[in-house]
């Protein structure tokens, strides 16, 4: 009697209270940085674009892993201070994904700004990124235009090492917007000529 | 002779529907997450104990009486050594010695002899006619037998031995006033736990405090309220399970209740409940028409543990760690249930139909 009672407490008066302390435990809220938008020259081809990759990254004393599916994968090795990090080249991202399930890796993502052998005065015009923000040059002044708009999705994570998440509890507070690209006067190789580009328009 | 088949067409039912909610709970509680043993096989491996277990019960209900009664003397002793060797020759998992291993088959004895230690016990007050001298000769042997489980240290089921002693010198009709001894025993072996066991402190602090920290001693504790209220009435699909799968330990076994609340909601947990109690209470009925000291012991014990394994999950007392009878996953805790079971059908049954079968 006392058990049916108890349950009918907390699936009653507690369960409300029990919700949300569970929200609060398990609910996770990720930002999620859309592609910023490329920069085109006045022909349509890329100056500079957005890409995500794909990568191991091992310390020091675990570097044999990652030698190890060098060959298979074609991974461009980069030692950086303690740490080794192997690019995946995009053909070979599934490929990837089996092995490092195999060899229990774990496979990381980034964004990074891509921009097409220029000279350093075009480049300084073209401007830096810094955490998803343009802070100078054309990058700077058509930040907006180029940045798009975070999205922020909250789901449920599980507290294991593995981390599984629950895919009923998704949902989308704020949607991704893309940033929008921006079309340049010059063509490439005038550009890579070291002619200065003059912004065209938004795309 | 048709009462009792009848009696046991449907003990055998109860005992088949639980059976099968214990595998779906199995399958609904590892679903989500990635174990290394998959919910299939984890699933497929209790419905083998379940198979195992349920031949062993028909075959130790077709012995007879007299034979267990005969045997029980040296059938204690033998698993006594044993209980004692696994503290030796054991394997140590989640911090307790209290399995031996054979290949890849491991038992624990502390579970699998819950009928040795009642049929002995019982048989010490059948043959004693003063029964405050078998309270002393049981109570001497069962401060061997639970203090060998406590040395594993599994306090959870030397409290469930604790419970059987009381039902059994109960059941044998010992003085109330004799009785008394026992909680006073459980009150000094509960301040020993305290004070020699910092994790037993830990576990009460965390039930009776408001202060105590929901991320450490009391997060076993919250576990189970947030999973029991997480299923409402109606409960969860079965690989939705979210909590039970993330965030409840051993969601399969010691907390097996509180997931059950999560998969099937409060309406499927008083079903089964519901069928617990009609198991108990058809076998009560049987046992008591010939005042059948065995089978009401082992009925009464078999209680105890539902009760305590689903106060536990309801968050109504400290955390124990027992199984579920027949739900809980455990190759271990399933044979030493059917074995129980099995024992008592036997001594419920009719002299006509043992010789008979």
């Amino acid at each position: 009697m006392i058990i049916v009672l108890s349950s009918l407490y907390l699936i009653t008066f507690k369960r409300k209270e029990l919700l949300k302390f569970s929200a609060k435990v398990a609910e996770k809220e990720v930002v999620y940085y859309p592609l910023r938008g490329a920069i085109l020259d006045r022909n349509g081809e890329k100056v500079c674009s957005t890409e995500w990759i794909f990568y191991i990254q091992v310390p020091e004393k675990e570097k044999d892993k990652i030698y190890r599916l060098q060959d298979g994968l074609n991974l461009q090795i980069n030692v950086n201070e303690q740490k080794i990090i192997g690019v995946i080249p995009k053909n070979r991202l599934t490929q990837a994904v089996k092995l490092c399930r195999r060899y229990r890796l774990s496979l990381r993502k980034r964004i990074v700004r891509k921009v097409v052998p220029l000279p350093e005065n075009v480049r300084s015009r073209l401007g830096t990124v810094l955490q998803y923000q343009g802070i100078s040059g054309i990058e700077a002044e058509y930040n907006d235009v180029l940045q798009g708009k975070p999205g922020r999705y909250r789901f449920n994570q599980g507290s294991r090492p593995v981390n599984a998440v629950d895919l009923k509890s998704f949902r989308i507070i704020s949607p991704v917007q893309q940033g929008r690209n921006i079309r340049l006067k010059q063509v490439l190789a005038e550009l890579q000529c070291g002619i200065l580009p003059e912004v065209g328009e938004v795309e | 002779m048709k009462k009792y088949f009848n009696f046991l067409f449907s003990v055998y039912g109860i005992i088949f529907v639980l059976g099968f909610s214990g595998i779906m709970l199995i399958y609904g509680s590892r679903s989500s997450a990635e174990y290394s043993i998959g919910a299939a096989e984890f699933a497929f491996k209790q419905f083998c104990f379940l198979l195992f277990g349920f031949g062993l019960m028909e075959i130790m209900r077709r012995i007879g009486k007299e034979k267990y009664l005969k045997m029980s003397r040296h059938l204690f002793f033998a698993a006594l050594v044993l209980l004692f060797g696994v503290l030796l020759f054991g394997v140590k998992i989640n911090g307790m010695r209290g399995w031996y291993s054979l290949y890849y088959i491991y038992f624990q004895p502390s579970e699998i002899f819950k009928f040795i230690y009642i049929l002995y016990i019982s048989n010490i007050y059948l043959r004693t006619e003063n029964k405050e001298k078998a309270f002393i000769h049981g109570g001497i042997l069962s401060i061997f037998w639970i203090g060998a489980i406590i040395l594993q240290p599994d306090y959870g089921t030397a409290l469930l031995y604790c419970f059987a002693f009381a039902i059994i010198s109960f059941a044998a009709g010992v003085k109330l006033r004799v009785l008394l001894i026992l909680p006073v025993a459980a009150l000094v072996s509960l301040l020993s736990f305290i004070i020699y066991k910092d994790y037993g402190f830990e576990r009460l602090y965390g039930f009776f405090s408001k202060n105590a920290d929901i991320f450490g001693s009391a997060w076993h504790w919250k576990q189970f309220q947030l999973t029991v209220a997480g299923g409402g009435w109606f409960g969860k699909q079965i690989d939705g399970a979210f909590w039970s799968n993330n965030y409840l330990p051993f969601a399969y076994n010691d907390s097996a209740y509180a997931a059950l609340h999560e998969i099937v909601g409060f309406t499927g947990a008083f079903v089964i409940l519901l069928l617990y109690f009609a198991l108990f209470y058809m076998i009560f009925k049987e046992s008591s028409k010939s005042n059948n000291l065995i089978a009401l012991s082992g009925i009464g014990a078999m209680m105890s543990n539902v009760l305590l394994h689903c106060s536990v999950n309801c968050a109504i007392i400290p955390t124990t760690g027992l199984t579920l009878p027949l739900i809980s996953y455990g190759g271990s805790s399933l044979t030493g249930t059917f074995m129980l079971l099995g024992i008592i059908l036997s001594f419920c049954r009719p002299e006509e139909a043992e010789k008979t079968e």
